[in-house]
Protein backbone atom coordinates (compact mmCIF):
# COMPACT_ATOMS: atom_id res chain seq x y z
CA UNK A 1 0.00 0.00 0.00
CA UNK A 2 1.34 3.44 -0.86
CA UNK A 3 1.57 5.71 2.11
CA UNK A 4 0.56 9.33 1.75
CA UNK A 5 4.09 10.33 2.81
CA UNK A 6 5.62 8.49 -0.12
CA UNK A 7 2.94 9.70 -2.43
CA UNK A 8 3.47 13.34 -1.54
CA UNK A 9 7.30 13.16 -1.45
CA UNK A 10 8.17 14.07 -5.08
CA UNK A 11 5.34 16.59 -5.22
CA UNK A 12 6.53 18.06 -1.96
CA UNK A 13 10.04 18.32 -3.33
CA UNK A 14 8.99 19.98 -6.58
CA UNK A 15 6.73 22.44 -4.84
CA UNK A 16 9.36 23.34 -2.29
CA UNK A 17 11.94 23.94 -5.01
CA UNK A 18 9.40 26.29 -6.50
CA UNK A 19 8.96 27.86 -3.09
CA UNK A 20 12.66 28.48 -2.90
CA UNK A 21 12.52 30.45 -6.10
CA UNK A 22 9.76 32.53 -4.58
CA UNK A 23 11.92 33.60 -1.69
CA UNK A 24 12.43 37.01 -3.20
CA UNK A 25 14.60 39.50 -1.30
CA UNK A 26 12.66 41.94 0.83
CA UNK A 27 14.10 45.46 1.23
CA UNK A 28 16.40 45.63 4.24
CA UNK A 29 15.04 47.55 7.20
CA UNK A 30 16.42 49.33 10.18
CA UNK A 31 16.85 46.43 12.58
CA UNK A 32 17.86 42.83 12.36
CA UNK A 33 15.22 40.28 13.21
CA UNK A 34 16.78 36.83 13.39
CA UNK A 35 13.33 35.27 13.11
CA UNK A 36 12.32 36.92 9.86
CA UNK A 37 13.75 34.16 7.69
CA UNK A 38 11.99 31.55 9.78
CA UNK A 39 8.66 33.34 9.47
CA UNK A 40 9.04 33.94 5.73
CA UNK A 41 9.78 30.25 5.20
CA UNK A 42 6.66 29.23 7.12
CA UNK A 43 4.54 31.63 5.09
CA UNK A 44 5.96 30.39 1.78
CA UNK A 45 5.67 26.72 2.73
CA UNK A 46 2.24 27.11 4.38
CA UNK A 47 0.25 26.00 1.36
CA UNK A 48 2.30 22.85 0.91
CA UNK A 49 2.30 22.03 4.62
CA UNK A 50 -1.45 22.47 4.85
CA UNK A 51 -2.04 20.36 1.73
CA UNK A 52 0.30 17.58 2.84
CA UNK A 53 -1.26 17.56 6.31
CA UNK A 54 -4.81 17.49 4.96
CA UNK A 55 -4.04 14.67 2.52
CA UNK A 56 -2.26 12.71 5.24
CA UNK A 57 -5.14 13.16 7.67
CA UNK A 58 -7.67 12.18 5.01
CA UNK A 59 -5.62 9.11 4.11
CA UNK A 60 -5.32 8.04 7.73
CA UNK A 61 -9.06 8.36 8.23
CA UNK A 62 -9.78 6.49 4.99
CA UNK A 63 -7.29 3.75 5.90
CA UNK A 64 -8.82 3.54 9.37
CA UNK A 65 -12.32 3.27 7.88
CA UNK A 66 -11.26 0.51 5.48
CA UNK A 67 -9.61 -1.35 8.34
CA UNK A 68 -12.78 -1.12 10.43
CA UNK A 69 -14.89 -2.37 7.51
CA UNK A 70 -12.58 -5.35 7.01
CA UNK A 71 -12.67 -6.16 10.70
CA UNK A 72 -16.48 -5.99 10.68
CA UNK A 73 -16.71 -8.30 7.65
CA UNK A 74 -14.34 -10.78 9.24
CA UNK A 75 -16.50 -10.65 12.35
CA UNK A 76 -19.53 -11.70 10.31
CA UNK B 1 16.28 35.32 48.04
CA UNK B 2 18.45 34.33 45.16
CA UNK B 3 17.47 34.72 41.52
CA UNK B 4 18.72 31.80 39.42
CA UNK B 5 21.48 32.58 36.94
CA UNK B 6 19.63 30.68 34.22
CA UNK B 7 16.46 32.72 34.50
CA UNK B 8 16.79 36.22 33.10
CA UNK B 9 15.78 36.20 29.46
CA UNK B 10 12.03 35.72 29.67
CA UNK B 11 10.02 38.86 30.59
CA UNK B 12 7.15 36.56 31.59
CA UNK B 13 8.86 35.70 34.89
CA UNK B 14 11.86 34.11 36.52
CA UNK B 15 13.01 31.47 38.98
CA UNK B 16 14.38 32.23 42.39
CA UNK B 17 15.28 30.39 45.56
CA UNK B 18 13.78 31.13 48.94
CA UNK B 19 16.15 29.15 51.13
CA UNK B 20 15.92 25.61 49.83
CA UNK B 21 12.63 26.22 48.05
CA UNK B 22 12.57 26.89 44.33
CA UNK B 23 9.91 29.37 43.24
CA UNK B 24 8.84 30.90 39.95
CA UNK B 25 7.56 34.45 39.75
CA UNK B 26 4.94 35.26 37.13
CA UNK B 27 5.21 38.88 36.04
CA UNK B 28 2.08 41.00 35.45
CA UNK B 29 2.75 41.20 31.71
CA UNK B 30 2.25 37.43 31.54
CA UNK B 31 -1.00 37.48 33.53
CA UNK B 32 -3.35 36.95 30.57
CA UNK B 33 -1.33 34.08 29.17
CA UNK B 34 -0.97 32.46 32.58
CA UNK B 35 -4.71 32.70 33.18
CA UNK B 36 -5.37 31.18 29.76
CA UNK B 37 -2.94 28.32 30.47
CA UNK B 38 -4.71 27.53 33.72
CA UNK B 39 -8.26 28.27 32.57
CA UNK B 40 -8.24 26.69 29.10
CA UNK B 41 -7.62 23.18 30.38
CA UNK B 42 -4.15 23.09 28.82
CA UNK B 43 -2.35 22.93 32.17
CA UNK B 44 -4.55 20.03 33.32
CA UNK B 45 -4.17 18.18 30.03
CA UNK B 46 -0.39 18.52 30.06
CA UNK B 47 0.17 17.70 33.72
CA UNK B 48 -2.22 14.72 33.64
CA UNK B 49 -0.30 13.45 30.62
CA UNK B 50 3.01 13.86 32.48
CA UNK B 51 4.18 16.39 29.90
CA UNK B 52 4.49 19.46 32.14
CA UNK B 53 5.68 19.72 35.74
CA UNK B 54 2.93 20.43 38.21
CA UNK B 55 3.05 23.53 40.37
CA UNK B 56 1.05 25.08 43.11
CA UNK B 57 0.48 28.75 43.59
CA UNK B 58 2.06 30.15 46.72
CA UNK B 59 -0.54 32.20 48.48
CA UNK B 60 0.29 35.81 49.17
CA UNK B 61 1.83 37.42 51.08
CA UNK B 62 5.03 36.35 49.47
CA UNK B 63 8.30 38.02 48.87
CA UNK B 64 10.93 37.70 46.24
CA UNK B 65 13.24 39.66 44.06
CA UNK B 66 10.79 42.15 42.58
CA UNK B 67 7.99 40.52 44.53
CA UNK B 68 5.95 43.68 44.66
CA UNK B 69 5.40 43.37 40.94
CA UNK B 70 4.56 39.66 40.91
CA UNK B 71 1.26 38.49 39.47
CA UNK B 72 1.67 35.00 40.93
CA UNK B 73 4.41 33.01 42.60
CA UNK B 74 4.51 29.31 41.76
CA UNK B 75 6.15 26.42 43.53
CA UNK B 76 6.97 23.85 40.84
CA UNK B 77 7.58 20.18 41.49
CA UNK B 78 11.30 19.52 41.23
CA UNK B 79 13.02 17.04 38.95
CA UNK B 80 15.57 14.83 40.75
CA UNK B 81 18.54 16.10 38.76
CA UNK B 82 18.93 18.91 36.25
CA UNK B 83 20.63 17.74 33.06
CA UNK B 84 21.51 19.50 29.84
CA UNK B 85 21.05 18.51 26.19
CA UNK B 86 24.80 18.13 25.69
CA UNK B 87 24.65 15.36 28.31
CA UNK B 88 21.83 13.43 26.64
CA UNK B 89 22.11 10.46 24.37
CA UNK B 90 20.36 10.34 21.00
CA UNK B 91 17.16 8.70 22.27
CA UNK B 92 16.84 11.24 25.09
CA UNK B 93 17.09 14.17 22.68
CA UNK B 94 14.65 12.47 20.30
CA UNK B 95 12.14 11.84 23.10
CA UNK B 96 12.49 15.44 24.27
CA UNK B 97 11.88 16.67 20.71
CA UNK B 98 8.76 14.55 20.28
CA UNK B 99 7.48 15.72 23.67
CA UNK B 100 7.89 19.34 22.60
CA UNK B 101 5.86 18.67 19.44
CA UNK B 102 3.14 16.85 21.42
CA UNK B 103 2.95 19.85 23.71
CA UNK B 104 2.69 22.25 20.76
CA UNK B 105 -0.19 20.15 19.39
CA UNK B 106 -1.94 20.24 22.75
CA UNK B 107 -1.32 23.98 23.05
CA UNK B 108 -2.91 24.60 19.65
CA UNK B 109 -5.89 22.49 20.73
CA UNK B 110 -6.37 24.91 23.63
CA UNK B 111 -5.84 28.17 21.77
CA UNK B 112 -2.23 28.58 22.84
CA UNK B 113 1.20 28.07 21.31
CA UNK B 114 4.74 27.46 22.54
CA UNK B 115 6.74 30.66 22.42
CA UNK B 116 9.91 28.80 23.42
CA UNK B 117 11.14 25.45 22.18
CA UNK B 118 14.43 25.30 24.04
CA UNK B 119 15.80 21.86 24.84
CA UNK B 120 16.90 23.32 28.19
CA UNK B 121 13.22 23.58 29.11
CA UNK B 122 12.96 19.80 29.07
CA UNK B 123 14.19 17.59 31.89
CA UNK B 124 13.97 13.88 32.66
CA UNK B 125 12.07 12.34 35.54
CA UNK B 126 11.04 8.71 35.91
CA UNK B 127 12.60 7.79 32.58
CA UNK B 128 10.55 10.27 30.58
CA UNK B 129 11.02 13.85 29.45
CA UNK B 130 8.92 16.61 30.98
CA UNK B 131 8.62 20.33 30.24
CA UNK B 132 9.67 22.40 33.23
CA UNK B 133 9.02 25.91 31.94
CA UNK B 134 5.42 26.71 32.81
CA UNK B 135 5.72 30.13 31.21
CA UNK B 136 6.54 28.82 27.72
CA UNK B 137 3.01 29.33 26.43
CA UNK B 138 1.21 32.30 24.93
CA UNK B 139 -2.16 32.90 23.34
CA UNK B 140 -2.35 31.68 19.76
CA UNK B 141 -3.37 34.45 17.39
CA UNK B 142 -4.94 33.15 14.17
CA UNK B 143 -2.56 33.47 11.26
CA UNK B 144 0.52 33.77 13.44
CA UNK B 145 3.52 31.61 12.40
CA UNK B 146 5.27 29.46 15.02
CA UNK B 147 7.67 31.86 16.65
CA UNK B 148 9.71 29.01 18.18
CA UNK B 149 10.16 27.13 14.90
CA UNK B 150 13.77 28.15 14.37
CA UNK B 151 14.63 27.40 17.99
CA UNK B 152 13.07 23.95 17.74
CA UNK B 153 15.05 23.17 14.59
CA UNK B 154 18.30 24.37 16.17
CA UNK B 155 17.82 22.70 19.55
CA UNK B 156 16.38 19.39 18.40
CA UNK B 157 16.23 18.64 14.69
CA UNK B 158 19.72 19.77 13.70
CA UNK B 159 21.61 17.82 16.38
CA UNK B 160 19.44 14.73 15.88
CA UNK B 161 20.09 14.80 12.14
CA UNK B 162 23.81 15.29 12.61
CA UNK B 163 23.99 12.48 15.15
CA UNK B 164 22.01 10.03 13.07
CA UNK B 165 23.32 10.78 9.60
CA UNK B 166 26.86 12.09 10.16
CA UNK B 167 28.43 11.14 13.50
CA UNK B 168 27.05 10.76 17.01
CA UNK B 169 30.04 12.68 18.38
CA UNK B 170 28.60 15.84 16.83
CA UNK B 171 26.32 15.89 19.86
CA UNK B 172 29.25 17.74 21.42
CA UNK B 173 28.34 20.79 19.33
CA UNK B 174 25.47 21.39 21.73
CA UNK B 175 27.94 22.42 24.42
CA UNK B 176 29.40 25.11 22.17
CA UNK B 177 26.06 26.35 20.82
CA UNK B 178 23.68 26.90 23.72
CA UNK B 179 20.91 28.23 21.49
CA UNK B 180 21.12 25.16 19.34
CA UNK B 181 23.21 24.30 16.33
CA UNK B 182 23.03 27.13 13.78
CA UNK B 183 21.08 25.87 10.78
CA UNK B 184 23.64 27.09 8.26
CA UNK B 185 26.26 24.99 10.05
CA UNK B 186 23.97 21.96 10.16
CA UNK B 187 23.14 22.43 6.49
CA UNK B 188 26.82 22.51 5.60
CA UNK B 189 27.65 19.43 7.68
CA UNK B 190 24.81 17.26 6.40
CA UNK B 191 25.46 15.09 3.35
CA UNK B 192 24.18 16.33 -0.02
CA UNK B 193 21.80 13.40 -0.19
CA UNK B 194 19.85 14.91 2.70
CA UNK B 195 18.44 17.47 0.22
CA UNK B 196 16.33 14.64 -1.16
CA UNK B 197 14.50 14.18 2.14
CA UNK B 198 11.61 16.67 2.10
CA UNK B 199 11.61 17.28 5.86
CA UNK B 200 15.35 17.89 6.02
CA UNK B 201 15.28 20.04 2.92
CA UNK B 202 12.54 22.26 4.29
CA UNK B 203 13.39 22.49 7.98
CA UNK B 204 17.17 22.67 7.70
CA UNK B 205 18.46 23.50 4.23
CA UNK B 206 15.80 25.93 3.02
CA UNK B 207 15.35 27.23 6.54
CA UNK B 208 19.05 28.07 6.76
CA UNK B 209 18.95 29.85 3.44
CA UNK B 210 15.83 31.76 4.34
CA UNK B 211 17.41 32.88 7.62
CA UNK B 212 20.49 34.08 5.77
CA UNK B 213 18.46 35.82 3.12
CA UNK B 214 15.99 37.53 5.40
CA UNK B 215 18.15 38.17 8.44
CA UNK B 216 17.91 41.88 7.82
CA UNK B 217 14.24 41.89 7.00
CA UNK B 218 12.02 43.80 9.38
CA UNK B 219 8.58 42.29 9.59
CA UNK B 220 6.64 45.44 10.39
CA UNK B 221 2.90 45.98 10.54
CA UNK B 222 2.47 45.57 6.80
CA UNK B 223 4.16 42.18 7.00
CA UNK B 224 1.37 40.89 9.17
CA UNK B 225 -0.38 39.98 6.00
CA UNK B 226 2.18 37.15 5.97
CA UNK B 227 0.00 34.64 7.75
CA UNK B 228 0.06 30.91 8.30
CA UNK B 229 -3.21 29.05 8.67
CA UNK B 230 -3.83 26.80 11.65
CA UNK B 231 -3.88 23.79 9.30
CA UNK B 232 -0.48 24.79 7.94
CA UNK B 233 0.81 25.24 11.48
CA UNK B 234 -0.38 21.76 12.37
CA UNK B 235 1.18 20.56 9.13
CA UNK B 236 4.48 22.13 10.19
CA UNK B 237 4.38 20.29 13.52
CA UNK B 238 3.36 17.06 11.79
CA UNK B 239 6.16 17.39 9.25
CA UNK B 240 8.72 17.97 12.01
CA UNK B 241 7.37 14.94 13.88
CA UNK B 242 7.55 12.69 10.78
CA UNK B 243 11.09 13.84 10.11
CA UNK B 244 12.20 13.15 13.67
CA UNK B 245 10.37 9.84 13.94
CA UNK B 246 12.26 8.73 10.84
CA UNK B 247 15.63 9.31 12.50
CA UNK B 248 17.50 6.37 14.00
CA UNK B 249 20.88 5.96 15.54
CA UNK B 250 22.31 2.48 15.78
CA UNK B 251 25.51 2.63 17.79
CA UNK B 252 28.43 0.73 16.40
CA UNK B 253 29.93 -1.85 18.74
CA UNK B 254 31.85 0.26 21.17
CA UNK B 255 34.29 -0.86 23.75
CA UNK B 256 32.09 0.23 26.60
CA UNK B 257 28.58 -0.61 25.58
CA UNK B 258 29.83 -4.11 24.88
CA UNK B 259 31.70 -4.32 28.14
CA UNK B 260 29.04 -6.18 30.11
CA UNK B 261 28.93 -8.88 27.46
CA UNK B 262 32.66 -9.30 27.10
CA UNK B 263 34.11 -8.64 30.52
CA UNK B 264 36.64 -11.19 31.66
CA UNK B 265 35.92 -11.60 35.32
CA UNK B 266 33.64 -14.33 36.53
CA UNK B 267 29.94 -14.32 37.28
CA UNK B 268 30.95 -15.09 40.86
CA UNK B 269 32.93 -11.83 40.99
CA UNK B 270 30.00 -9.87 39.57
CA UNK B 271 27.63 -11.31 42.17
CA UNK B 272 30.15 -10.63 44.92
CA UNK B 273 30.57 -7.06 43.71
CA UNK B 274 26.82 -6.48 43.61
CA UNK B 275 26.46 -7.95 47.11
CA UNK B 276 29.12 -5.60 48.46
CA UNK B 277 27.55 -2.55 46.79
CA UNK B 278 24.18 -3.55 48.25
CA UNK B 279 25.63 -4.07 51.73
CA UNK B 280 27.59 -0.82 51.69
CA UNK B 281 24.59 1.22 50.57
CA UNK B 282 22.41 -0.42 53.21
CA UNK B 283 24.92 0.50 55.91
CA UNK B 284 24.82 4.22 55.12
CA UNK B 285 22.78 6.23 57.58
CA UNK B 286 20.75 8.22 56.69
CA UNK B 287 19.81 6.25 53.59
CA UNK B 288 21.13 7.98 50.50
CA UNK B 289 18.62 9.89 48.39
CA UNK B 290 20.95 10.68 45.49
CA UNK B 291 23.64 8.36 44.13
CA UNK B 292 25.99 9.24 41.30
CA UNK B 293 27.29 6.17 39.50
CA UNK B 294 30.41 7.35 37.67
CA UNK B 295 31.47 5.18 34.76
CA UNK B 296 28.12 3.42 35.01
CA UNK B 297 28.34 1.75 31.60
CA UNK B 298 24.88 0.33 30.87
CA UNK B 299 23.77 0.76 34.47
CA UNK B 300 24.10 -2.74 35.93
CA UNK B 301 25.18 -1.46 39.35
CA UNK B 302 23.04 1.68 39.07
CA UNK B 303 20.11 -0.71 39.31
CA UNK B 304 21.58 -2.26 42.43
CA UNK B 305 21.80 1.24 43.93
CA UNK B 306 18.25 2.06 42.84
CA UNK B 307 17.00 -0.93 44.88
CA UNK B 308 17.70 1.12 48.02
CA UNK B 309 15.13 3.71 46.94
CA UNK B 310 17.74 6.28 45.96
CA UNK B 311 17.66 8.32 42.78
CA UNK B 312 20.62 7.33 40.65
CA UNK B 313 22.32 9.40 37.99
CA UNK B 314 24.31 6.99 35.83
CA UNK B 315 27.12 8.84 34.08
CA UNK B 316 29.23 7.36 31.34
CA UNK B 317 31.56 8.74 28.69
CA UNK B 318 30.24 6.44 25.98
CA UNK B 319 27.04 7.62 24.25
CA UNK B 320 26.33 4.04 23.13
CA UNK B 321 26.36 2.76 26.71
CA UNK B 322 24.16 5.66 27.82
CA UNK B 323 21.77 4.97 24.94
CA UNK B 324 21.40 1.34 26.00
CA UNK B 325 20.98 2.32 29.63
CA UNK B 326 18.33 4.95 28.78
CA UNK B 327 16.37 2.62 26.49
CA UNK B 328 16.31 0.03 29.29
CA UNK B 329 15.40 2.62 31.95
CA UNK B 330 12.59 3.96 29.77
CA UNK B 331 10.93 0.55 29.94
CA UNK B 332 11.14 0.44 33.75
CA UNK B 333 8.04 2.23 34.97
CA UNK B 334 8.93 5.21 37.12
CA UNK B 335 12.61 4.34 36.99
CA UNK B 336 14.92 6.02 39.48
CA UNK B 337 17.80 5.94 37.01
CA UNK B 338 18.84 8.86 34.84
CA UNK B 339 21.60 7.91 32.39
CA UNK B 340 23.76 10.80 31.14
CA UNK B 341 26.82 11.24 28.96
CA UNK B 342 29.74 12.69 30.89
CA UNK B 343 33.47 12.66 30.33
CA UNK B 344 35.02 12.84 33.79
CA UNK B 345 38.24 14.06 32.21
CA UNK B 346 36.32 17.00 30.76
CA UNK B 347 33.01 17.35 32.61
CA UNK B 348 30.34 19.93 31.73
CA UNK B 349 31.62 23.36 32.85
CA UNK B 350 29.50 26.36 33.82
CA UNK B 351 27.98 27.58 30.58
CA UNK B 352 26.29 30.65 29.16
CA UNK B 353 26.24 34.18 30.48
CA UNK B 354 28.97 34.75 33.07
CA UNK B 355 29.44 30.98 33.07
CA UNK B 356 26.42 30.84 35.40
CA UNK B 357 23.49 30.32 33.09
CA UNK B 358 23.96 26.56 33.16
CA UNK B 359 25.64 25.01 36.18
CA UNK B 360 28.75 22.94 35.91
CA UNK B 361 28.49 19.23 36.58
CA UNK B 362 30.14 19.66 39.96
CA UNK B 363 27.87 22.54 40.99
CA UNK B 364 24.87 20.25 40.58
CA UNK B 365 26.16 18.10 43.42
CA UNK B 366 27.22 16.91 45.80
CA UNK B 367 25.57 13.50 45.79
CA UNK B 368 24.95 11.55 48.97
CA UNK B 369 26.95 8.66 47.56
CA UNK B 370 29.37 8.44 44.66
CA UNK B 371 30.05 5.03 43.15
CA UNK B 372 33.28 4.62 41.17
CA UNK B 373 33.27 0.98 40.14
CA UNK B 374 35.92 -0.25 37.71
CA UNK B 375 36.72 3.38 37.04
CA UNK B 376 39.90 4.26 38.89
CA UNK B 377 42.31 2.60 36.46
CA UNK B 378 40.76 4.47 33.53
CA UNK B 379 41.35 7.80 35.25
CA UNK B 380 44.75 7.02 36.76
CA UNK B 381 46.24 5.01 33.89
CA UNK B 382 44.02 5.77 30.90
CA UNK B 383 44.07 9.53 31.55
CA UNK B 384 47.29 9.94 33.59
CA UNK B 385 45.39 11.57 36.45
CA UNK B 386 47.33 11.32 39.76
CA UNK B 387 45.52 9.32 42.43
CA UNK B 388 45.32 12.28 44.83
CA UNK B 389 43.65 14.35 42.07
CA UNK B 390 41.07 11.59 41.62
CA UNK B 391 40.52 11.59 45.40
CA UNK B 392 40.03 15.37 45.38
CA UNK B 393 37.43 15.18 42.59
CA UNK B 394 35.49 12.36 44.23
CA UNK B 395 35.55 14.10 47.61
CA UNK B 396 33.97 17.16 46.01
CA UNK B 397 31.39 15.03 44.22
CA UNK B 398 29.89 13.22 47.20
CA UNK B 399 29.77 12.66 50.95
CA UNK B 400 30.24 8.89 50.77
CA UNK B 401 32.27 6.92 48.28
CA UNK B 402 32.04 3.33 47.11
CA UNK B 403 35.14 2.68 45.07
CA UNK B 404 36.63 -0.40 43.46
CA UNK B 405 40.36 -0.93 43.47
CA UNK B 406 41.55 -2.65 40.29
CA UNK B 407 45.14 -3.91 40.64
CA UNK B 408 47.74 -3.54 37.94
CA UNK B 409 47.75 -7.30 37.38
CA UNK B 410 44.06 -7.17 36.38
CA UNK B 411 43.39 -7.97 32.76
CA UNK B 412 41.58 -4.67 32.22
CA UNK B 413 44.56 -2.69 33.48
CA UNK B 414 46.93 -4.80 31.42
CA UNK B 415 44.84 -3.95 28.36
CA UNK B 416 45.40 -0.25 29.06
CA UNK B 417 49.14 -0.83 29.50
CA UNK B 418 49.49 -3.02 26.42
CA UNK B 419 50.28 -0.19 24.06
CA UNK B 420 52.08 2.16 26.40
CA UNK B 421 54.97 2.32 28.82
CA UNK B 422 54.13 1.69 32.45
CA UNK B 423 54.91 5.04 34.05
CA UNK B 424 52.66 4.42 37.03
CA UNK B 425 54.87 3.04 39.81
CA UNK B 426 52.55 4.66 42.37
CA UNK B 427 49.54 2.70 41.11
CA UNK B 428 49.51 0.20 43.96
CA UNK B 429 46.91 -0.61 46.56
CA UNK B 430 49.06 1.04 49.22
CA UNK B 431 49.48 4.13 47.02
CA UNK B 432 45.72 4.27 46.44
CA UNK B 433 44.93 3.97 50.15
CA UNK B 434 47.49 6.65 51.04
CA UNK B 435 46.18 9.08 48.39
CA UNK B 436 42.56 8.65 49.46
CA UNK B 437 43.37 8.77 53.20
CA UNK B 438 44.05 12.50 52.85
CA UNK B 439 40.39 13.13 51.97
CA UNK B 440 38.44 10.08 53.12
CA UNK B 441 38.06 7.82 56.11
CA UNK B 442 37.81 4.16 55.13
CA UNK B 443 34.82 2.47 56.77
CA UNK B 444 35.05 -0.89 55.05
CA UNK B 445 37.37 -2.68 52.67
CA UNK B 446 36.58 -6.12 51.27
CA UNK B 447 38.12 -8.32 48.60
CA UNK B 448 35.83 -9.07 45.69
CA UNK B 449 35.68 -12.85 45.58
CA UNK B 450 36.65 -14.33 42.25
CA UNK B 451 38.88 -11.41 41.29
CA UNK B 452 41.98 -9.66 42.58
CA UNK B 453 39.97 -6.49 43.14
CA UNK B 454 38.91 -4.78 46.35
CA UNK B 455 35.87 -2.73 47.26
CA UNK B 456 36.01 0.22 49.68
CA UNK B 457 33.38 2.21 51.49
CA UNK B 458 34.72 5.62 52.42
CA UNK B 459 33.37 8.70 54.14
CA UNK B 460 34.58 12.16 53.26
CA UNK B 461 36.82 13.52 56.00
CA UNK B 462 35.97 16.88 57.51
Amino acid sequence: MTTPDRCSGPLHLALLMLALSLLVPVPAAAYIDPLSGSIVLQVVAAGFLATAFTVKRFWRRAAGGIQRLRTRRRGR
Amino acid sequence: MERLGSSFRDPAGFLFRDGEVLLRQVNPEYADDYDLLMGSGLYDALTEGGMLVRHREVAPPFSGPGAGAAYRVLRPELVPFVSYPCEWCFAQLRDAALLTLRIQDAALDHGMTLKDASAFNVQFAGGAPVLIDTLSFERYRPGEPWIAYRQFCQHFLAPLLLMSTVDARLAGLARAHLDGIPLDLASRLLPRGSWLRPGVMLHVHLHARSLARHGDTALDASSRTLTVSLTALRGLVDSLRSTIQGLRWTPSRSEWSDYVGTRRYSAQAVDAKAALVRAYLASIDPAPRMVWDLGANTGEFSRVAAETGARVVAFDVDPAAVERNYLAAREETGTAILPLVLDLANPTPGLGWAGEERSSWMARGPADVVMALALLHHLAIGNNVPLDSVARLLAAAGRMLIIEWVPKEDEQVQRLLRSRRDVFPGYTREGFEAAFATRFRTLRADPIQGSGRWMYLMERAG
